[in-house]
């Protein structure tokens, strides 16, 4: 079975999964796994493909391609490679919570923290409300990590960049939002 | 993971609204430590708490770190005093409290409960000997508290033990004069004490409870408060039954956050998790207070016109929203209202609005009682223990628990302050009507258990 993983970045509009995945059913191809946002108006995806036979990979993006306008859609295919161990596998999950005015560099300054404490950021998403820059990580932290360190280094990167930074498991965020009962969240309870 | 909207609320809550944990407390069973001799016996308390409480500390930072989630009071409950020091004397018995006290602070913990006795039906030599050492050892010591169960709605209210108390705390408020009778507030007088309490003075490790367990208060008012500020402010058409919605949602969130840091706190320690007490415990900080819920709400003076409703939707919405979280909700679980603790209720007794009747009637839908009440000082005994018979009756006929925690204060007269310090707070002393029950007191014995039938 081959497969591959296939990214779609256009200006949104109605219509671009159903044309994709058009492209995609046409060479024979199944979609096993997929993820889209919406960004300011542009339109992102990320597909998991997998074909009985072998397709190739510019056939693949040429006809996803054409199922848009010319020049609509900018399409990135490769062939996927299983990943022996994913980078956050064995991780706890924390949620760094970032509210800060804007500038630049201070996704940088706060991914480079996380960085060089090898620290996976598994999902981060960013917006400006209210003239205020909020960020919300969930990243994965190693057992055993000294969290009055890695708390030491955020507070310290707050003070130095003025931001407000919040380190919190994220077991507190599905205990305080979700139904099922705190004996169910996660394996420790 | 939670939508983003919510984990944003959740940081708020923490970051403004003062979300925390407001009480820890280890329960911590002692009668396996019981000696005729008080040395082996005082060695034997300090050697156990110290090895099965020794890490609370610790294990109470190392959960807040991790969940973000300040914990505010690591505390200790022990078993009933009294029935670990039978046979001691009161000499004996201050030298326990004294152990309980170095042990207090050897952990690292502000108080240690349960110098306590149990008199509802009857008093034992011991539970006697208990109360009446109770003055030298609360102003003796600094982190024991007392509290004794003086009713119950199964076998009525005990006169005698309340007469008995009227003149312990008389003279606990005496040997405290220059702190305004400060000893008092570390003394709960109760009807139907719950077993499971984490919040002091009235907290006690009650029989039937596990070797050792971990009972959690949750956060305190200022979350509520903030809740019903926003929704008011929010430009909706709003009816109660809106306010009581946000209430019973904040309640959840509030009492799911107590329930994951307890039972982490009691996995790390090795103890059993116990239950989360819903109780809204203010301090004297402001935007942590019952009264500016109730203000919040809409009544303008607390105390008058409005606020035992006000209160009792509260305190249901509280109810129904943590029993919805959790299916651990135990202790006394209602909103506390001790007026030196709230600064809001406080200055409702300065204005006049808040009065010993006013507070009376508001304890009938909530919890705890008369709680943090300072009186003049020339009270009598038979005053106190009228007024604290009054307070329990509503316990005992209702099947709730309440309780008094009265201060009265030596030298000082109604309308004057008593400063307590600290998380104790300052409250005006509230005029009674005084000498108007000491032949009904003096006839002691027992008030009978309430019928059980023909409620209304």
């Amino acid at each position: 079975m081959a497969e591959y993983v296939v990214s779609v970045m256009s200006r949104d509009r109605a219509g671009i999964v159903a044309a994709v995945s058009g492209a995609i059913v046409g060479l024979g191809g199944n979609i096993t796994h997929l993820s889209q946002t919406v960004l300011r108006g542009y339109f992102t995806i990320i597909l998991s493909v997998e074909s009985e036979a072998d397709i190739d990979t510019e056939e693949l993006r040429s006809a996803i391609e054409k199922t848009g306008a010319p020049g609509e859609f900018e399409v990135g295919v490769l062939p996927y490679k299983e990943v022996a161990s994913a980078p956050s596998a064995g991780t706890e999950r924390f949620v760094l919570t970032v509210r800060c005015r804007d500038r630049k560099g201070i996704i940088h300054d706060i991914s480079r923290t996380l960085a060089e404490r090898h620290i996976n950021i598994d999902d981060f998403y960013a917006y400006v409300r209210d003239a205020e820059l909020i960020m919300i990580l969930e990243i994965g932290v190693a057992p055993g990590t000294e969290l009055t360190a890695l708390n030491a280094d955020i507070d310290a990167l707050a003070r130095r960049t003025n931001i407000s930074a919040s380190l919190q498991h994220a077991d507190i965020f599905r205990a305080t939002t979700e139904l099922q009962a705190v004996l169910r969240l996660g394996d420790k309870r | 993971m939670p939508g983003r909207d919510w984990i944003l609320s959740t940081v708020e809550m923490l970051q403004h609204e003062h979300l925390d944990v407001r009480a820890v407390t280890m329960g911590v069973d002692l009668s396996d430590c019981a000696d005729r001799n008080i040395e082996t016996l005082c060695r034997l308390v300090r050697e156990k708490l110290g090895r099965v409480a020794g890490g609370l500390v610790q294990a109470c930072e190392q959960v807040a770190a991790t969940y973000g989630i300040p914990v505010v009071n690591k505390r200790l409950s022990i078993s009933a005093a009294s029935a670990i020091t039978a046979g001691h004397t009161q000499d004996e018995l201050l030298e326990f409290a004294s152990t309980l006290d170095t042990a207090a602070e050897e952990i690292g913990i502000d108080f240690i409960g349960g110098f306590s006795a149990m008199v509802h039906k009857g008093i034992t030599e011991a539970d006697r000997t208990l109360i009446e050492s109770l003055p030298a050892v609360l102003s003796q010591t600094s982190r024991v508290c007392a509290s004794v169960n003086a009713a119950s709605s199964r076998s009525g209210i005990n006169m005698e033990a309340l007469l008995l108390l009227g003149g312990v705390i008389l003279e606990a408020a005496e040997r405290t004069a220059e702190a305004d009778g400060f000893a008092c507030c570390k003394l709960c007088v109760f009807s139907n004490i719950p077993e499971d309490n984490p919040f002091m003075a009235g907290a006690y490790r009650g029989p039937g409870e596990p070797e050792t367990v971990i009972n959690v208060g949750v956060s305190g008012p200022g979350v509520v408060k903030r809740a019903v500020e926003r929704l008011r402010q929010s430009g909706l058409s709003l009816t109660l039954q809106d306010i009581a919605e946000e209430i019973k949602n904040t309640s959840f969130r509030v009492t799911r956050t107590g329930e994951l840091i307890g039972r982490e706190v009691a996995r790390l320690i090795g103890a059993e998790f116990g239950i989360v007490d819903l109780s809204l415990a203010p301090t004297p900080e402001v935007g942590d207070s019952v009264g500016e819920i109730l203000q919040a709400m809409g009544i303008a003076h607390i105390g008058g016109p409005g606020s035992t409703a006000a209160l009792a939707l509260l305190t249901d919405a509280i109810k129904k929203g943590g029993t919805f979280a959790s299916s651990s909700v135990g202790g006394m679980s209602g909103a506390f209202i001790p007026v030196a603790e709230d600064s809001a209720l406080a200055n409702a007794a300065a204005r006049g609005t808040l009065s010993l009747e006013a507070l009376e009637a508001m304890t009938a839908v909530c919890s705890v009682g008369l709680d943090m009440v300072a009186l003049p000082g020339d009270l009598s005994a038979e005053t106190l223990a009228a007024i604290a018979a009054d307070e329990l009756a509503i316990g005992v006929v209702n099947k709730k628990t309440t309780a008094v925690r009265l201060i009265p204060v030596p030298g000082k007269k109604a309308g004057e302050w008593a400063v307590f310090g600290g998380l104790f707070g300052q409250s005006p002393i509230l005029d009674v009507c005084r000498d108007s029950a000491e032949e009904f007191v003096r006839l002691g014995g027992r008030i009978p258990a309430p019928l059980q039938s023909l409620v209304n």
